[in-house]
């Protein structure tokens, strides 16, 4: 209890600290991004002057001095008013409600793939070592890494999307597909999600494969293997139960900074794909200069993140007795 | 179970400590470095990794010897495939792509080290200041740690760049540098904390040494092998975040560089025309950087953790499981 209320009081510091930070940000550059903003949305502008107060006063530019500007921003954030977005003139919760679905499945689908299929290769690896695992996959794996999300992605469109034509090359579903809870339009949604997935696979996989080879090799030499298998049991048990059992836990340590990378490639994968994810959207928000949609994706994603690791904190709580009943 | 050695937190088994004492600085002190990089380099992966990246340092160096064209000058025809007169073919704008990518990875590495550089600084800064001082001061650090270890770098980094009118190369050092710190940060202070209660620590606090100097005078050169492996982990960061924000749209489009020559690519959809070379090139380019970084950590981490050596006969087997790597930048 008391190892979950010591991340609780962390994640709420963490959370204050993001949106601060978001608050801060546009008061610290050089510069008014006001001025260029004015002269490009000013048809937005003038068909909603609401816009503008609201611009001014997230840029730092209102009338307001700046200890009465932060509990406003602060109690804005907190009821949810994260403004309108200059470029869409829609509500930024609007396109946040859109584009986060496409995200969440994507992301979510590749992550749980992922670990599934590292942790488990990790395993083989540690167990055999030297053999067809370790040897061929593992560098595979290990190589493919190396390959930044961007560059993998435009060699998945590229060969296996436009030369082979195996995938769609873009897109979350066909132009002609209608959107809705009909079977033809998941099958063609879950379509165009198959290289996307793979690629976030491809270069999450080797990660996790590590972290649990790494570890299972120290656990192996643990007396409790040797006494495993000197009672005849099975290989096969001994490696699952005894040794893979016992690795799991410090690799799912590694969670928190494996999912904040993995934002940022989640970005890099929908961009490549057009996929109408949070990701394409900060980006293209960005270069659009459409502050209030950017500065509420970025606090997105962190409270993304830091929700994910709370869940894993939670996770590790009910795998580790030890976290648990430690004072 | 607790007493499971991670590679990172793996004790330093390169650099011994014994050969300090007293707080005289200079050259007269051994310092640990040159057999660390002797060790390096007669462990085959890590020797690998650095003759790579040497080679690559060395031919941007060289790109006008290597190449008779301009990166800015567009004078070949536009859309050649690789040739033997344009090795990387060309693109659609008649601009030669081996010049390019040659000429690129100047900005691509130069701004990369001066980020890492840059990031390396606060790292050690805070990481050795937080275990040496201990109390609050460390919980404080570990705070601000833990804050920006959650906090999404990419997304951060388009943020404040949508922010800034122009960012050129020197901003995207510097923006890069500034969020890229934690995580190293984190393990530097694991590191230190090893080292804070040994007895020349102990005598220089005795002493009366101030504190800016035990952790820059007595505690960072006893650490410079763990430092410099530090700044091969940040660097293979700064690698992929300069060329990922360039790519996204966020750099200097005007500058040469294989983020930008990635984002010209894409951006004039070369990509359905089937002109391959455009993008593939520069994409290597930035990979090879990259893996030579992976093979030169996997030696550091075969050198601090004796259980990840294979035997002689298995090591030589398979030189590829050199791209073992426990800490993944490039997702």
């Amino acid at each position: 209890m008391r190892f979950i209320l010591r991340r609780l009081t962390f994640y709420g510091i963490a959370l204050w600290a993001a949106i601060t930070l978001n608050f801060v940000l546009p008061r610290l550059m050089p510069g008014s991004p006001l001025d260029g903003l004015l002269l490009r949305y000013q048809d937005v502008i003038r068909s909603n002057p609401a816009i503008l107060t609201q611009l001014k006063a997230q840029l730092g530019a209102a009338d307001e001095p700046i200890w009465r500007a932060y509990p406003h921003y602060l109690g804005d954030v907190f009821t949810g008013n994260l403004g309108i977005s200059t470029a869409q003139g829609v509500p930024v919760s609007e396109v946040i409600g859109n584009t986060l679905p496409w995200s969440i499945f994507l992301v979510g689908t590749g992550f749980l793939l992922s670990f599934v299929v590292g942790t488990t290769l990790g395993m083989f690896a540690a167990w055999r070592r030297g053999g067809f695992t370790d040897n061929a996959i593992t560098p595979l794996l290990m190589a493919l890494q190396s390959f930044p999300a961007f560059f993998l992605s435009l060699l998945a469109v590229y060969f296996l999307g436009l030369k082979a034509g195996w995938f769609p090359i873009q897109h979350a579903y066909a132009n002609d597909t209608e959107v809705g809870l009909s079977r033809h339009f998941l099958a063609d949604a879950f379509r165009h999600a198959q290289l996307p997935i793979l690629v976030i696979v491809a270069i999450s996989a080797g990660g996790w494969l590590l972290g649990m080879r790494n570890v299972m090799i120290n656990t192996i030499s643990e007396d409790y293997i040797t006494m495993a298998q000197a009672k005849g049991l099975r290989d096969r048990r001994v490696m699952t139960r005894y040794a893979a059992r016992n690795a799991i836990l410090p690799p799912l340590t590694g969670f928190a900074a494996f999912f904040a990378s993995a934002v940022g490639g989640l970005i890099l994968v929908e961009v490549v794909f057009s996929y109408p994810g949070v990701g394409l959207t900060i980006q293209q928000a960005a270069l659009g200069h459409d502050y209030p949609l950017v500065q509420a994706l970025l606090l997105l994603l962190a409270v993304t993140v830091l929700v994910a690791n709370l869940i894993m904190d939670l996770v590790y709580a009910v795998l580790d007795p030890r976290v648990r009943t430690a004072s | 179970m607790t007493d499971v050695v991670a590679p990172e937190q793996a004790p330093e088994a390169v650099a011994p400590v014994t050969a300090v004492a007293g707080g005289t600085t200079g050259p007269q002190r051994r310092l640990p470095m040159p057999t660390f990089a002797r060790l390096l380099l007669r462990n085959p992966k890590s020797a690998v990794g650095i003759g790579l990246i040497g080679a690559i340092v060395l031919v941007t160096i060289l790109a006008p010897l290597l190449t008779n064209d301009k990166p800015t000058e567009a004078n070949a025809l536009p859309g050649l495939a690789p040739s033997r007169d344009y090795p990387f073919g060309t693109t659609d704008q008649g601009y030669n792509v081996y010049t390019q990518v040659l000429y690129g990875g100047r900005i691509s590495l130069l701004v990369a080290a001066s980020a890492a550089l840059i990031a390396l600084a606060i790292s050690v800064t805070l990481g050795l200041l937080a275990a040496y001082r201990g109390g609050i001061v460390d919980d404080l650090i570990n705070l601000l740690t833990n804050v920006f270890l959650v906090i999404p770098v990419l997304p951060l980094l388009i943020v404040i760049s949508s922010f800034l009118t122009q960012t050129g190369p020197v901003t995207m050092a510097l923006i890069i540098g500034l969020t890229s710190w934690a995580i190293e940060t984190r393990i530097l202070r694991g590191q230190a904390l090893s080292l804070r209660n040994q007895d020349f620590i102990l005598a220089a606090k005795v002493a009366g040494e101030s504190t800016r100097r035990i952790v820059f005078g007595e505690l960072m050169p006893n650490m410079l092998s763990r430092i410099a492996a530090g700044f091969a982990f940040v660097f293979v960061q700064a690698v992929f975040y300069e060329a990922a924000l360039e790519f996204l749209g966020f750099g200097d489009a005007n500058k040469v560089s294989w983020g930008t020559i990635l984002f010209w690519a894409t951006n004039n959809s070369t990509l359905l025309q089937g002109e391959w070379w455009h993008f593939v090139f520069p994409g290597c380019a930035i990979s090879l950087t990259i893996l030579a970084i992976i093979f030169i950590n996997y030696g550091i981490d075969e050198l601090s953790n004796p259980r990840l050596r294979g035997t002689k006969r298995r090591a030589r087997r398979s030189l590829l499981s050199g791209m073992l790597w426990p800490r993944s930048a490039a997702t």
